[in-house]
């Protein structure tokens, strides 16, 4: 586990079954605050899976999910008050803008005083000159970069980030690591899942390798890197 | 050959259809589309009541009510006008015309435009307007326009008539679709709509209504299929081979003004609305989330392309239509639960791609999932009830008499009840089959076109249903019929928005929605 003692994610037999097939079976995973973990793996391997069900998005066929001291599987809504997730694909509401976006997370979470912030964080971004812009007509780097913004906004106690860096040029990447960053000194946890693995070792302290729904390795992400570490990871993953 | 092309994208299309239940209950909607063409045409052809040759009905002679089939016979210009306009206006309301896989999702296939105006063509009777038209066409024309032989003669007519109307249509549609992607071009196209409402407007104040019929070229059809009747061919033969001229122009003009219209920079480039900002309205302290949700849902109604173009579509015509048309009561109130149907076809029938990929967003987010319900109800509520309210008024304007009591609670009650049984029904399709639509093409739709054939159908079959029930209630003594079938129709609508929140309150089919309409 990386961060302090105190777990801010501490999932346990975390199963998911869509029908027949078993997406995630019987991950563990915890991470302290202020700790940061990779999640890494082929496609398919139940990455996302696993965040949606920590976003709230799915429940969880079996296991305990704890979020920030909130049974995530028991008290949903009170989970997704304190997590911060930005989903692998899209996570934009087409036809809204990212202030409107920003004005509904605000609301939603009784946020008072919010603006600064956001704009603060539309500037980082690189976002501000599109602030008033649906997002439909967005790249798909603008709408990663966005999505990040959105999960980071309300500075929850878990930050989820599900493919962040994925077609982003790398002044939003930059972005990206610093919020990170950002999110860890303010005692969050945050979870990245990623098929960039140089990235992910940047990001993170520790790095749990999956396959078809399981944990197969978890180590320190320094481990993964350079020729040493991605031969590794190629070994995980076959 | 764009034949080459035609075929494997409609097996594709076939192939995605993932549950073989709706290949069947599709596949069974064909046979019996086609069926019951067949057996009006067969049933019309051999009913005895009133029947009578051509030299009856001569054209001069053409709204004297000699008997049933001289009546019908009449009404086959004004008919066949209805259904010539229907085929403007359908590829119109589809931004070009109806697509079998979206755009975006071809766009890395060498895909020729041929293919795509093939395949609209193909799909035209998938319109469940296009299909009741020509299937009362058929009938008409098997009553009242058959001669000794039969009616095989006229219905060639008629099938060259439609094959031409249809192929203009198109044309036409994607001509007007090329125009409007300038900002010229959009003032253009409004300017002209403002024309055509003036000029209908006149129609309706000077009362030459009857005088636009007599002088539509729809008469020369029916004069061929009259023609026809009598076994004369050769009479009838310079119409028909003007029709297929027509129908061979007017495909290749679809083919040749679609490829231009879809080489113009179109709505969703960097110039294109999508770029503009939108203006900024500030939140306030005492907005709900409810009122913060709906005002979501309403600018995602509202700044969509083909959902505006919709509703525009919806709001003018029917009503222009209705107060032309100078209706009375009773036939008034069969138009609410149609108009409703129109509207819940634009979005309401899978609500929640409203949210399109950011409905996994807030499905992550703090909020009562309720909520996220009420919203969607609430805005196809507000589309439906509004189209419902204008062609009221439109024809109210018009009516060709005086209300009594029992015609107002009748019509009103169908307003009500049909509008609840609309949403009701919506909201039920949207949560038990969600589809993922982005709505931001031009000519996307909420779900694809089979099942968008089969959601018009249970809606217009629910619907009409109901109408027929106020139409009857209208000719009660009293408005008691009414008021009793607008509680019972209440009581379902209710009965089934109940049902589908429970459903609703059930995580995983929550789960399933959000994802299915974020990533399909």
């Amino acid at each position: 586990m990386t961060g302090t003692a105190t777990a801010q994610v501490d999932v346990r037999g975390l199963a998911v079954s869509f029908a027949s097939v078993h997406a995630v079976d019987g991950v563990d995973l915890r991470v302290g605050a202020g700790g940061s973990v990779a999640l890494v793996g082929r496609n398919g391997a139940g990455k996302s899976t696993t965040l949606r069900v920590l976003g709230g998005v799915i429940p969880p066929s079996a296991g305990e999910v704890v979020v920030a001291g909130v049974d995530a599987v028991r008290e949903p809504r009170r989970a997704r008050e304190v997590v911060g997730y930005c989903p692998d694909v899209g996570g934009l509401i087409p036809r809204a803008t990212p202030w409107e976006h920003l004005q509904l997370s605000a609301k939603l979470r009784g946020m008072t005083g919010w603006e600064e912030r956001a704009r603060d964080l539309l500037d980082r971004f690189d976002l501000m000159g599109a602030a008033d812009r649906v997002t439909a007509g967005f790249s798909h780097g603008m709408g990663r970069r966005l999505s990040v913004l959105l999960a980071a906004f309300h500075e929850p106690g878990v930050l989820l980030l599900d493919e962040p860096f994925d077609g982003v040029d790398p002044l939003g990447v930059e972005a990206t690591l610093e919020e990170i960053r950002r999110a860890r000194l303010g005692g969050a946890a945050v979870l990245v899942s990623t098929h960039l693995l140089d990235l992910a070792v940047q990001a993170c302290d520790e790095a749990v390798v999956l396959r078809a729904g399981r944990v197969v390795a978890a180590s320190p992400s320094s481990e993964l890197s350079g020729d040493a570490g991605r031969a590794r990871y190629r070994e995980l993953l076959s | 050959m764009s034949g080459g092309q035609v075929g494997p994208l409609l097996a594709l299309r076939w192939r995605m259809i993932r549950n073989p239940g709706v290949q069947i209950g599709l596949a069974v909607a064909g046979i019996l589309a086609l069926g019951l063409i067949g057996m009006s045409v067969l049933s019309s052809a051999s009913a005895d009541l009133g029947r009578q040759t051509a030299q009856d009905v001569g054209l001069g002679d053409l709204t004297a009510a000699l008997d049933r089939t001289g009546e019908v016979a009449a009404l086959m210009p004004s008919l066949m006008l209805a259904f010539a306009l229907l085929c403007v206006v359908a590829p119109l309301a589809a931004g070009g015309g109806t697509e079998l896989i979206p755009e975006s999702q071809l766009v890395a296939y060498p895909v020729r435009v041929s293919t795509l105006v093939r395949l609209s063509f193909l799909l035209a009777p998938l319109n469940i307007a296009w299909y009741l038209q020509v299937l009362l066409l058929a009938a008409a024309t098997s009553y009242a326009i058959r001669g000794p032989q039969g009616p095989h003669l006229p219905l060639v007519v008629l099938v060259a008539f439609l094959a031409a109307c249809t192929a203009l249509g198109q044309a036409i549609g994607w001509a007007l679709v090329g125009v409007r992607r300038t900002k010229r071009g959009r003032r253009g196209t409004w300017a002209l709509l403002g024309v055509l409402l003036a000029i209908a407007g006149w129609i309706v104040v000077t009362d030459r209504g009857a005088d636009v019929l007599d002088a539509s070229p729809t008469l020369r059809v029916l004069s061929a299929q009259l023609r026809a009747a009598d076994g004369d061919v050769y009479g009838a033969a310079p119409v028909v081979l003007v029709l297929l001229a027509a129908t061979a122009v007017g495909y290749v003009a679809a083919v040749r003004i679609a490829s231009w219209a879809l080489r113009r920079p179109g709505d969703l480039g960097v110039d294109g609305p999508l770029s503009r900002p939108v203006e900024r309205r500030r939140l306030e302290a005492d907005d709900t989330v409810y009122q913060v949700l709906l005002r979501t849902d309403r600018a995602s109604v509202w700044r969509s392309p083909p959902l505006r173009r919709g509703i525009i579509v919806l709001a003018v015509l029917p009503t222009a239509a209705a107060a032309i048309a100078s209706l009375p009561w009773t036939s008034i109130a069969l138009l609410p639960p149609l108009v409703a149907s129109g509207a819940a076809l634009l979005f309401g029938v899978n609500a929640l791609c409203l949210d399109g990929s950011g409905a996994v967003w807030v499905a992550s987010q703090p909020l009562d999932h309720r909520l996220v319900l009420r919203s969607k109800a609430r805005v196809i509520a507000e589309a439906c009830a509004a189209s419902v309210a204008l062609v009221l008024v439109g024809a109210a304007l018009r009516a060709s008499e005086i209300p009594d009591l029992t015609d107002v609670v009748a019509v009103l009650g169908a307003a009500v009840s049909c509008t609840a049984l609309v949403v009701a029904t919506s909201m039920h399709l949207s949560v038990t089959r969600p589809h993922r639509a982005d709505l931001r093409g031009p000519r996307d739709t909420p779900a694809p076109p089979g099942t968008m054939a089969l959601y018009s159908a249970r809606l217009a079959l629910a619907t009409t249903t109901a109408g027929l029930f106020f139409f009857a209630a209208t000719l009660a003594p009293t408005p008691m019929p009414s008021l009793v079938l607008t509680a019972g129709l209440l009581l379902w609508a209710a009965w089934s928005w109940s049902r589908t929140r429970r459903r609703w309150d059930d995580p995983a089919v929550r789960a399933r929605a959000a994802s299915t309409v974020a990533f399909g």
